[in-house]
C-alpha cells in the first residue's frame, strides 16, 4: 500500500485531484483559447506530467481513467484496461464498466457512483471484477467528480488498482481468527462486544447475534479465587489500570448459567481511535482438572513419604511410647501393692498417681505428634518459632540417635523471629534431614558419629537451619540429584524424602540445599522466610 | 559374704522408669538400687554384692550391651535382665549369647519382672555357692603334694593301686597310703565323692 499511497500523492501533487468541485490545474485537452507560447509550454509540461504519471502508475499497477459523463466515454490507460479485462481498443461506456463487475456488486457500485455525482463527492469503493476467463479480481477504485458551474457533472476521474491479494489475505486472516481454538472478541471502551469469532459461540453457548452488544462482564463473571463478581465495565477498568497483557484466570459464565474456569488476556487495539480492546479467552477446564490431579498426587506422594518415614521411625516411636507405658504400669502395680497393705501409705500412692499422670501425658504427646506427622492433608498456616520445630523433632528422635550411637550438638539462635507456615511439614523436613544424617554415618566409628543442628538468622530476613553430619558425604557429582524424586542410596528407601522436603521448603518461600563439608560429612541447610518484625 | 541380702541393681537413663521400677520391686519386698548410667553403675560395682542387674538396652554413650561386655571383661557379672523399649532381634540374640538371663520388652508386668528378678537372684545365689564351693575344693586340691596329686589323677581315672604303683615305679602299699592321704585332704568320704570333686575341678580322665 505504501507504493500506491506514494503514487496517489504524486498524482495529487501534479494536479490530479480526487476531491470534489475545486477547479483543476490540468486543463481539458480540447481547450484552444490559450496563447501559442503558453500552449506550447503547457503541452510540454503536460507531456512531462503524463509520462511521470504513466511511469508511476505502471510501477504501482494503477489503472488511471477518466469518464466523460456527457459523452459517456471512458479514457483509460492500458494498465487499467488490463485490470478490468477490456480489449485494448474497445470503447468503454458506463454500461460496459458495470457489466465487467461481479453481478452481486453491480448495483451497489452504480448507486455509489450516482451518489458521488449528486453530492459531488469522492468515490471510493472496493468491488469484484469478472475477467473474460471468469476469474474474479478485487479492485479498489478512488476517484473524484468535476462539475460544470451549473452543477452538472462534467467528468469523473480516478485510479483503480488490484487488491485481490490483500482481499485474499484478509479472508484468510478472517478464517484464521474464526477458526482459532481460543475465543476472541473485540470490545468497545464501555466493555460491550462488537465482534466475536466462532469459538466464543461454542464456549459461551450464545449465538453471534446475541453476543454482539453484550457487556463482556456477562461472560467473564469474576476472577478465580475471588468471590466478588466483576462490575459492569470493571474488567476494562482493571485492565487499563494494570495494562494487563498477561493472562489472568477468571470464571466464565455460559448462557445457561453454568460456569467454567477460563484464562483471558486483554490488549488495546492501537489502530482504532475509539479505543477498542481485543480480549482472548481460553477455556482452562482441562488444565484446572490436571492441576487438581497434580495437587492430589503431590499430597499422596507426601503422605507416602511420611508413611515410609514413619516405618523407618517405628522403632524409635515404640521406644518413646514404651518408656512412659513401662513407668505407668510399674507405678500402678506398685500402687496396688501399697494399697494391699494393712496400713497403706497414701502419700506414696499420691506421688505414684502424679507420676502416672505425667507419664500418661508424655505418651499422649508422642501419639499426637505421630498423628500430626502422619496426617494427610493440606498445608496449614500458623505462626511459630523454628527453634520449637527443631526441639520437637530432636526430642522425638532421641532414642533413634541413641540407637544409632550418634552424638548431638544443638546450637539454636536465641530470639528468632516468627515464621509462618506448616509446623508439621517443617518437622517432617527436619526429621528427614536428621535421619539421613544418621544413616550417612553408619559406617563411621561410633565415637565419631555426631550431628550438629544449628539455627541462625540469615541475611535476607530468613532463618537458616543446618543439619551437619560427620558421615561419608554426598557422592561425587551434582548434589542437586539428591533432590530428584526416586533418587536413593538406601536399599529400602523410596527416594522421595528429599524431593518432598524441597517442595515443602519451596512452599515456605525458602530454599533447601546440600553440600559437602570442608572436612568430613555433609551439611543440609534450609531457609524459611521470617515474618517481618515478628520476634518471639 | 553369701549371707548378704541380694540387691536388684537397675540401670536406666529414664528417671521416671527408674523410679517406677524401683517402686514396683520395692513394693514386692526387694531391695533396689538405681543408676542413671552404665558408668555410674560401674563406678560403684562390687563383685561381692549378690543380686541381679536390670539393664536398659538403649542408653546414651555406654549402652546396655556395652556394660554387659565390660562386666564380662572384669571376670564375672551378676545375672543380667535386659529391658528394651522395642525388641530388636539382633540385640536380644547378642545379649543372650553373652549370658543374659532374660530379655524383656517394656512395658512389662510387675509379676513377670519380679519372677525374672527372683530367678536371677536365685541363679546368682547358686552361682555364688558353686563358686565358693569350687574355691574350697581348689583350696583342698592345693594342699596335695605332687605325688598325691599324681595318685589323685590316676585313681579317679579308675586305675587299680597295682597299676598306679607300676606306672609311678613304686609298690602298691605306698600308693595305698597316698590314696588314703588324698581322700583325707580332699575330704572325700567315698571314692564316688572323690570322682565328683575331680569333675568339679575339671580333671580329665585319660582312658587307656
Amino acid at each position: 500500500m505504501g507504493l500506491i499511497h506514494n503514487v496517489l500523492s504524486g498524482l495529487a501533487a501534479i494536479g490530479f485531484e480526487f476531491g470534489g468541485s475545486a477547479p483543476t490545474v490540468v486543463k481539458p485537452r480540447t481547450k484552444k483559447e490559450a496563447g501559442r507560447h503558453q500552449n506550447k509550454l503547457s503541452q510540454y509540461e503536460r507531456r512531462q506530467s503524463e509520462r511521470r504519471i504513466d511511469q508511476a502508475s505502471e510501477a504501482a499497477r494503477l489503472g488511471t481513467w477518466e469518464w466523460d459523463v456527457q459523452r459517456d466515454e471512458f479514457w483509460i490507460t492500458n494498465q487499467g484496461r488490463a485490470l478490468y479485462g477490456y480489449g485494448m481498443t474497445e470503447r468503454i461506456d458506463f454500461n460496459r464498466f458495470l457489466n465487467a463487475l461481479h453481478p452481486e456488486d453491480r448495483d451497489a457500485v452504480r448507486k455509489a457512483v450516482m451518489r458521488s455525482r449528486e453530492e459531488c463527492g469522492n468515490f471510493e469503493r472496493e468491488y469484484r471484477v469478472v475477467l473474460p476467463d471468469s476469474r474474479v479480481r478485487w479492485i479498489a477504485t478512488r476517484g473524484g467528480v468535476e462539475s460544470a458551474p451549473s452543477g452538472k457533472t462534467v467528468l469523473m476521474r480516478g485510479v483503480s488498482f488490484d487488491i485481490t491479494e490483500r482481499k485474499q489475505a484478509d479472508e484468510c486472516f478472517r478464517l484464521v481468527v474464526e477458526s482459532m481454538p481460543n475465543g476472541m472478541a473485540l470490545l468497545k471502551t464501555d466493555g460491550r462486544i462488537i465482534l466475536v469469532n466462532a469459538r466464543m459461540e461454542i464456549d459461551f453457548g450464545y449465538s453471534r447475534q446475541e453476543l454482539v452488544g453484550l457487556p463482556i462482564e456477562m461472560l467473564i463473571h469474576g476472577y478465580l479465587h475471588e468471590h466478588e463478581p466483576i462490575a459492569c465495565g470493571g474488567l476494562l477498568a482493571d485492565v487499563s489500570a494494570a495494562t494487563l497483557a498477561k493472562g489472568r484466570e477468571a470464571i466464565g459464565r455460559r448462557k445457561d448459567g453454568s460456569e467454567f474456569p477460563l484464562e483471558f488476556s486483554l490488549k488495546s487495539v492501537p489502530a482504532s481511535d475509539s479505543g477498542i480492546a481485543l480480549v482472548t479467552i481460553v477455556d482452562i477446564t482441562a488444565r484446572k482438572r490436571t492441576e487438581l490431579e497434580l495437587e492430589r498426587q503431590r499430597n499422596e506422594l507426601a503422605h507416602l513419604s511420611r508413611v515410609t518415614l514413619m516405618s523407618e521411625l517405628s522403632g524409635s516411636l515404640a521406644h518413646e511410647l514404651n518408656q512412659p507405658l513401662m513407668a505407668i504400669l510399674s507405678n500402678a502395680q506398685a500402687a496396688l501393692r501399697f494399697l494391699a497393705h494393712d496400713t497403706p501409705n497414701l502419700d506414696e500412692v499420691r506421688d505414684i498417681l502424679i507420676d502416672i499422670v505425667n507419664d500418661d501425658r508424655r505418651a499422649g504427646e508422642v501419639i499426637r505428634g505421630l498423628r500430626l506427622l502422619l496426617k494427610k492433608g493440606e498445608m496449614r498456616h500458623e505462626s511459630f518459632n523454628l527453634n520449637d520445630v527443631v526441639r520437637k523433632v530432636l526430642k522425638l528422635m532421641h532414642s533413634d540417635l541413641l540407637n544409632a550411637g550418634v552424638g548431638l550438638r544443638i546450637k539454636l539462635a536465641p530470639d528468632l523471629p516468627t515464621v509462618h507456615g506448616d509446623q508439621v511439614q517443617l518437622q517432617q523436613v527436619m526429621l528427614n534431614l536428621v535421619m539421613n544424617g544418621c544413616e550417612a554415618m553408619t559406617s563411621v566409628a561410633k565415637a565419631d558419629r555426631q550431628i550438629v543442628v544449628t539455627t541462625e538468622l540469615a541475611a535476607d530476613d530468613s532463618i537458616r537451619v543446618s543439619v551437619i553430619d560427620n558421615g561419608m558425604g554426598i557422592p561425587l557429582g551434582d548434589p542437586e540429584r539428591l533432590f530428584e524424586p526416586f533418587f536413593t542410596t538406601k536399599a529400602e528407601g523410596l527416594g522421595l524424602g528429599l524431593a518432598v522436603c524441597r517442595k515443602v521448603i519451596a512452599a515456605h518461600n525458602g530454599r533447601l540445599w546440600a553440600m559437602n563439608n570442608a572436612g568430613r560429612g555433609a551439611s543440609f541447610c534450609f531457609t524459611v522466610r521470617a515474618i517481618a518484625g515478628g520476634a518471639t | 559374704m553369701i549371707s548378704k541380702a541380694p540387691i536388684v541393681f537397675v540401670v536406666d537413663d529414664e528417671p521416671s522408669v527408674r523410679k517406677a521400677i524401683s517402686r514396683s520391686l520395692g513394693a514386692a519386698g526387694l531391695v533396689v538400687l538405681t543408676f542413671a548410667s552404665a558408668q555410674e553403675y560401674l563406678e560403684s560395682y562390687d563383685p561381692n554384692a549378690p543380686g541381679c542387674l536390670i539393664l536398659d538396652l538403649a542408653m546414651p554413650g555406654f549402652s546396655g550391651l556395652d556394660l554387659q561386655q565390660a562386666l564380662a571383661a572384669r571376670g564375672g557379672a551378676p545375672p543380667i535382665i535386659f529391658l528394651s523399649g522395642h525388641a530388636e532381634v539382633l540385640d536380644s540374640v547378642q545379649a543372650m549369647k553373652r549370658g543374659a538371663v532374660e530379655f524383656l520388652t517394656k512395658p512389662i508386668e510387675d509379676i513377670m519382672l519380679i519372677d525374672a528378678v527372683r530367678n536371677a537372684v536365685e541363679k546368682d545365689h547358686i552361682d555364688r555357692l558353686l563358686h565358693a564351693e569350687l574355691a574350697d575344693i581348689q583350696k583342698r586340691q592345693g594342699t596335695l603334694t605332687p605325688r598325691e596329686a599324681q595318685v589323685f589323677h590316676h585313681a579317679v581315672a579308675g586305675k587299680l593301686n597295682k597299676q598306679i604303683a607300676a606306672e609311678l615305679g613304686t609298690v602298691e602299699k605306698t600308693i595305698k597310703v597316698h590314696r588314703a592321704r588324698v581322700m583325707e585332704k580332699m575330704r572325700a568320704r567315698s571314692f564316688a565323692e572323690l570322682v565328683q570333686l575331680a569333675v568339679r575341678l575339671g580333671i580329665t580322665f585319660k582312658a587307656r
